[in-house]
């Protein structure tokens, strides 16, 4: 609720600063010849992405297995919240970037009075860099390659839906597995579509597509015991990233 | 067409000093502006005002249009039709020389959630390649001014 309204709030200061960034005469007596775009060479980026949308292909070990064990399918589809800085010399672009799951959704299963929840958590974080590949009067297409961590967390709980004495909180209701975690280095290649910054401080829109692939295959892990029998899996991940960008140019 | 024909080999000295001094007099009694869009599709409905009046509402891309003005100061203005809370108002200034003709280039920026149209001053020469091969429209302002 609080990033709701930060960005609702971010939202109406924009369209209070655009009704009055108006006033100066632009004497066109000068030939001008381009828009200042031209001019910049040098740019210093913010991105926020409240809408990064990502279809995992990968995890199939650990998936199928608490499909097959707990009947619980795991969703495929995840939303991701990011923020990002980058930097542009000419037509390349280095970023930084890192993104988690502000709306964790549990996939719950009940069975009678039993009920099992699994909480699906994801974070990452990449480092890429990027040439325009093509320049249009607009816009850049930038193609896009880096190296990044890719974290997943798996937390299973089971209990009864029978009614509960809270005079016995201590001794509770239910079982809880160990908290599972995958973390796996990852490549990134993808394409980006930006806009030319037309002025000092432009706030624009970036579209970016991308493919996220495991660099090995490591073995699912626990910080609350060790795992025995402990199997690996593989991140592929199809990403469609849409950000707002606060760009400064030099 | 035969008695153009025949003045032309009659008095040809005095047909062409006549056309040419026609020529002079109009070119001399106003001044050409040269509004055009290379390429992309107007999203927003921003009109482009010549002192306060809205001239052109539209711009499909590869148009120009050839605004006949009266010499002196002219205001122009790029503004919003709708949602102008979100289209930014650009204010102009171009100082018009009777015979000359000015080449301007309008371009869209988006923004999130702030779309701008830009007139950039082009030289003739690389106005007159630019609009060699677009559509043209010619809006006349001399009488309206």
């Amino acid at each position: 609720m609080i990033r709701l309204l930060i960005i609702s709030d971010l939202i109406l200061l924009m369209v209070l600063i655009s009704s009055i960034a108006c006033g100066q005469v632009i004497d066109l007596d000068e030939e001008q010849e381009s828009l200042t775009q031209d001019k910049f060479e040098k740019s210093t980026m913010y991105y926020i992405s409240p809408g990064d949308f990502g279809y995992q292909l990968g995890l199939r070990n650990m998936y199928n297995l608490i499909e097959s064990s707990l009947e619980i399918e795991p969703n495929d589809f995840s939303r991701f919240v990011g923020f990002g800085m980058g930097l542009k010399r000419k037509a390349m672009y280095y970023n930084f970037y890192a993104a988690f799951q502000p709306f964790t959704s549990p996939i719950v299963k009940t069975s009678g009075t039993l009920r099992t929840v699994a909480d699906f958590s994801t974070v990452f974080a990449e480092i890429t860099a990027g040439r325009a590949i093509i320049s249009t009067d607009r816009h850049n297409v930038v193609l896009k390659g880096g190296l990044g961590l890719f974290g997943n967390e798996i937390q299973v709980r089971r209990f009864t839906t029978d009614s509960f004495d809270l005079n016995r909180i201590g001794i509770g209701q239910g079982t809880a597995w160990p908290l599972l975690e995958h973390y796996s280095g990852t490549y990134d290649i993808a394409l980006e579509l930006i806009p030319h910054p037309v002025r000092t401080l432009a706030v624009m829109a970036s579209f970016q597509l991308g493919y996220k692939g495991s660099i090995g295959s490591p073995n699912w892990m626990s910080p609350d015991a060790f795992l025995f029998n402990s199997i690996s899996d593989r991140i592929s991940m199809v990403y469609l990233r849409m950000s707002l960008v606060i760009s400064r140019q030099y | 067409m035969l008695g153009f024909l025949i003045t032309l080999l009659l008095f040809p000295s005095d047909f062409v000093f006549s056309n040419e001094k026609l020529i002079r007099q109009n070119q001399e009694e106003y001044a050409s502006i040269v509004i055009y869009v290379k390429s992309g599709r107007q999203l927003a409905v921003i009109d482009i005002l010549f002192d306060d009046v809205p001239v052109i509402s539209t711009l499909p891309k590869n148009t120009y249009f050839l605004i006949k003005h009266r010499p002196g100061k002219v205001s122009l203005k790029t503004k919003g039709r709708m949602w102008r809370n979100l289209i930014e108002e650009r204010d102009y200034s171009l100082t018009l020389e009777a015979g000359n003709t000015y080449y301007l280039e309008a371009k869209m920026e988006y923004q999130v959630l702030m779309t701008s149209l830009h007139l950039v001053r082009k030289s003739s020469q690389v106005g007159a390649k630019e609009t060699n091969n677009m559509r043209g429209e010619i809006i006349d302002l001399t009488k309206s001014n």
